[in-house]
């Protein structure tokens, strides 16, 4: 600090400042610029080729605009296609550097609005290449080596200020470390997930097929990869291990571009290193090139224009920056706005930041989530009673389906378009429920959204289901558990051996008490509360009794399977659930779903702890409220009784 | 530049090229007692164990089918009809085993709609029959839409009108009537019939065909993609199975007999059969039917899931048949064993479509709602 208020004193320029301002040779940056100029016109060609355009902007009938961009529409028809056309000509004007301040405001501001026209269309490079296109237009990328400085001289300059160099290093170094500190996670460094899904799926490739199924090659890829991440940028920072560092990025980029639909990302990241390297590398191989030249050519003229192109002016100036204080305010805000939006994932009380896509996006939470997920909508018009199931495919297509599948907010987007719609229909009032399912990282498929919640209405902060990573249905079951019946002792444990380990058990039903006139009914005038008629009787011998029996309308003396009349299921999120046909000829009886999750406690049998999801004359339908988790057990049982 | 030729680099590379390939020789080499699996060799078993078989079965079952229709039009009796019908009904049952599968010849001779399409419309074949200025030959056939032709077509002519179906004739009630008054009626029947069997012959020739561009080879080959396309097709079936099927029977409002003939199967009784053909044909893809099957894919990257996912087929196809009635009959009266399959399926759809994908490394491409 000395140091610098004493620099301050003397010159009004801190040593930082001036770090910040001293010039370095241009033609790193230069050739960046023709390297960027040149992968986003390939991109914008393959974009077009692939018919992505019409796929991703021009068919679906409903997008997922960006909060606060809802007012930004794609082109009609083919102008979305002129729109990628200008794209790829304005890349290749960057490359060139022709009109290159207007081609990067343009490029920058059309491939923006391009990424602001759909949420599902969110890719971190695509994020990336608007970064660094917005960062071009401030960067005097375009004076050395142009059309621009060829054709007007005085723009031409070799050399400009570290900050152009080093705010573009910054940038990269933010990308590789924030993807590093986001494979630190279990699923990444302890179930190689989810690199284990991808690298089998690539398993019928030639030659090195069988080793990507193998699970330590998963193991080694996942724990190389974080470690490439979290230390790539300081090898490229090193002279010593500079070049190692860029063998490593290149066979890394160029083997995620073999193995993964990973589209362009590979190769901006290789382009972008090379601005780690010493800024005069350009020149340099211009001249190792010249030198080549002048070899095989015998000193022709190509080896002469080689080493004019890779020799500086002779009086090197550099730009001035013309409101330095100004400019290192505003890289100062950049650059904390670059740190601090990567890390919102780590604000939310999450396990995974994929599960809820709370701070997922702008993150660069690169390749470390294999999400699937499944959706149904629900509308129902409290007001007239009307329900339907929506198809999402009438508003989207499916590879917009398949993305929102994912992402709870744009599920929560869809079911707010839908209600609007139906709103149009005559359904003032209606809600929207969905069923959402997904599965993360190999782990079992779970509810992700509460399917109580109206999304169409007021969400609260508890409608995304937290993400349980500790269920495995596979050593969960449903266990018919057989009954007997002395007094209100229905359950006699020593009849199922095992029990106590079971997660999910179905009782086979709990009755009270027994109604007269199905006994009169079913075992004659004269039948009276003994014998194979009496309350708790049996006469089938098997596992339902008469007053069961009687509750949901089965013969006494017909032998029924223990399930008959009811059914108990596991779903996908873990929760118990039974839906029971009830006997609408049973009045006198009362029907009630109830769960608890101590069997030695036979107080705590409680239905207030279910959701009741159909109660109507014939069925009766509930779930717990409280899901499966490891350790614990719940258990569902119908209760009848007569009041 | 020296960087690559030093000798330093020269060993370090030497090195690095023997581990690799050494790896990926012992790699290659399975453990004991463990199938030699690769998704080439589990679609090529599938092709051999499950596909074709399937397709020689209804090749033989449409061929019996073909030459009982024969009999019942030279005998005109009772019991060469209920021949026939039995016939009719393995036919169908053996198509929907591999209603699950619709790629490959079937889709590329554009045959879906000979084995699957249901819906026919009574008034147009009724009309075909009618119009003596037609000849009822193959070119008719072939000019005839799919809601007059076909497997289901026959099922129409050959057994008797259930449930109310409105564009259906008043006097179409007895299909033993019906056919001994008109010889024509007897003739499209038989025509339609053979059409049928030729197809399904077809169809089993091009499955048992050898060679680089036969449709096994080409199935067998594709790798990755065609897990993804064997797993799209599997799930979307099972969607059509939960959605259109077993759930759409709860959802059809009362009376249910007018209803009837909005089910699949409905007049021939085999609603029911129909559905638990459709999930028996997923569950042979997934178990591979004693050859390797998508169980084997899964269960290399998630034991677990692999049990899960044939414990939940095992559950929904015994939760299905345990409806035990035509579903027309069990949407009265046994709806809680309905609704206890529509939930078994369901769940069964979800774990397909969302854990078997996700550990497959699949895409899910189709639309919910895609056409049967």
């Amino acid at each position: 600090m000395t140091a610098i208020r004493q620099s301050r004193a003397d010159g009004g320029e801190s040593a930082l400042f001036r770090w910040f301002t001293a010039p370095v040779d241009l033609a790193s940056l230069a050739a960046f610029r023709a390297l960027f100029g040149l992968v986003m016109a390939a991109s914008m060609v393959r974009f077009l080729a692939k018919g992505w355009v019409s796929e991703i902007y021009l068919r679906p009938r409903f997008h997922f605009p960006y909060p606060g961009f809802e007012w930004i529409r794609p082109w009609p028809d083919e102008w979305m296609h002129i729109h990628f056309g200008l794209l790829a000509i304005l890349a290749l004007m960057i490359a060139a550097g022709f009109c290159y301040r207007a081609a990067t405001v343009l490029f920058c501001l059309g491939f923006t609005y391009v990424e602001l026209l759909d949420q599902t269309s969110y890719l971190n490079h695509y994020y990336l290449v608007s970064l660094f296109s917005g960062l071009l237009i401030f960067l005097p990328a375009h004076r050395a080596w142009s059309v621009d400085a060829w054709w007007k001289p005085s723009l031409q300059r070799d050399v400009a200020p570290a900050c152009a160099l080093n705010l573009l290093r910054f940038q990269i170094a933010v990308v590789y470390l924030f993807a590093g500190l986001a494979k630190l996670n279990s699923d990444w460094l302890l179930r190689a997930q989810p690199l284990r899904i991808w690298l089998a799926a690539r398993s019928d490739l030639p030659l090195i097929g069988s080793l990507l199924e193998q699970e330590w090659v998963a193991f080694a890829a996942s724990w190389f990869g974080a470690f490439y991440d979290l230390t790539i940028v300081f090898f490229l920072l090193r002279r010593r291990t500079r070049p190692a560092a860029f063998l490593a990025v290149v066979v890394f980029h160029v083997a995620t571009w073999l193995l993964f639909n990973i589209g362009m990302f590979p190769w901006i990241m290789i382009a972008s290193s090379t601005l780690f390297f010493a800024p005069d590398w350009p020149r340099r191989l211009l001249t190792a090139c010249a030198t080549i030249a002048k070899r095989l050519t015998h000193g022709g003229r190509w080896s002469h224009r080689l080493d004019a192109l890779a020799t500086p002016a002779a009086s090197p100036m550099m730009t001035a920056l013309r409101r330095p204080r100004l400019a290192v305010a505003l890289l100062g805000a950049y650059a904390a706005v670059q740190v601090l939006l990567p890390l919102r994932p780590y604000l939310y009380n999450s396990e995974h930041p994929a599960w809820t896509y709370q701070g997922f996006n702008w993150a660069w939470q690169v390749m470390v989530a294999e999400k699937t997920g499944h959706v149904e909508f629900h509308a129902r018009d409290p007001d007239t009673g009307w329900s339907a199931r929506i198809r999402a495919s009438r508003y989207i297509t499916p590879r917009q389906e398949t993305l929102m599948a994912q992402d709870p907010f744009l599920i929560r987007q869809l079911a707010r378009h839908i209600a609007q719609d139906v709103r149009t229909q005559g359904h003032a009032r209606v809600e929207v429920f969905v069923d959402a399912f997904a599965a993360l990282n190999g782990h079992p498929s779970q509810r992700l959204i509460d399917p109580n919640m109206n999304l169409a209405g007021t969400t609260n902060s508890g409608w995304i289901l937290p993400w349980k990573t500790q269920v495995s249905p596979a050593n969960t079951g449903i266990f018919n558990a057989p009954l007997t019946f002395t007094g209100n002792d229905f359950f006699n444990p020593a009849l199922a051996p095992g029990l106590q380990n079971q997660h999910a058990i179905q009782l086979t039903g709990l009755v009270t008490d027994t109604a007269d006139h199905w006994r009169t009914q079913n075992f004659g005038p004269g039948a009276t509360n003994s014998g194979t008629a009496a309350d708790f009787a049996n006469p089938t011998g098997q596992s339902i009794a008469n007053p069961l029996k009687s509750g949901l309308g089965l013969n006494p003396l017909t032998a029924y399977p223990p399930s008959t009349g009811f059914a108990t299921a596991l779903d996908a999120s873990g929760y118990l659930r039974m839906n029971v046909q009830q006997n609408l000829a049973a009045a006198d009886l009362t029907f009630a779903i109830q769960v608890t999750g101590d069997l030695s406690a036979p107080d705590s049998w409680n239905a207030a702890k279910t959701t009741v999801e159909h109660d109507t004359a014939t069925l009766l339908q509930a779930r717990d409220n409280v899901p499966l988790s490891a350790g614990q057990s719940r258990f569902i049982r119908l209760h009848v009784r007569r009041p | 530049m020296n960087l690559f030729f030093s000798e330093r680099w020269s060993v370090w590379v030497a090195v690095w090229t023997s581990f690799v390939l050494t790896a990926q020789s012992l790699s290659a080499q399975p453990a004991p007692g463990e199938k030699n699996f690769s998704r080439e060799a589990m679609l090529r078993a599938l092709v051999q164990n499950v596909i074709t078989p399937g397709y020689a079965k209804v090749a033989d079952h449409c061929r019996s089918l073909a030459k009982d229709i024969e009999q019942f039009n030279a005998a005109l009796s009772q019991t060469e009809l209920d021949r026939a019908r039995r016939s009719w009904i393995a036919a169908s049952e053996a198509a929907d085993s591999l209603r699950c599968l619709q790629t490959g010849p079937v889709a590329d001779r554009e045959f879906v709609a000979t084995f699957y399409y249901w819906q026919v419309i009574p008034s147009r074949i009724e009309g075909t029959i009618k119009d003596a200025a037609q000849t009822i030959d193959q070119a008719l056939l072939d000019n005839a839409g799919a809601t007059a032709k076909g497997l289901n077509a026959m099922e129409y002519l050959l057994f008797d009108r259930r449930g109310g179906q409105p564009t259906e004739p008043p006097d179409a009630a007895k299909a033993l009537d019906l056919l001994s008054a008109s010889p024509r009626r007897r003739e499209y029947l038989a025509a339609v019939a053979r059409d049928v069997a030729d197809k399904a012959a077809q169809l089993s020739a091009d499955w048992s065909a050898t060679g680089p561009q036969s449709a096994a080879e080409k199935f067998a080959a594709d790798g990755q993609a065609g897990v993804n396309l064997l797993v799209n097709q599997l799930t979307q079936s099972l969607e059509n199975t939960f959605q259109k099927h077993l759930e759409f029977v709860l959802m059809l409002p009362a009376p249910i007999d007018r209803q009837i003939y909005r089910i699949k199967g409905s007049r021939s009784g085999s609603s029911l059969p129909s559905v638990i053909a459709m999930l028996e044909g997923v569950d042979k893809f997934y178990r591979g039917e004693n050859g390797l099957g998508l169980r084997d894919a899964v269960n290399r990257l998630n034991p677990a899931l692999a049990t899960r996912v044939q414990d939940k087929l095992t559950t929904a196809i015994t939760a299905t048949r345990e409806i035990g009635a035509p579903l027309e009959r069990a949407v009265v009266d046994k709806r809680t064993a309905v609704q206890n399959a529509v939930d078994q399926t369901h769940e069964l759809e979800i774990l397909f479509k969302v854990d078997l994908a996700s550990a497959l490394g699949v895409t899910i491409t189709f639309t919910s709602g895609d056409g049967d």
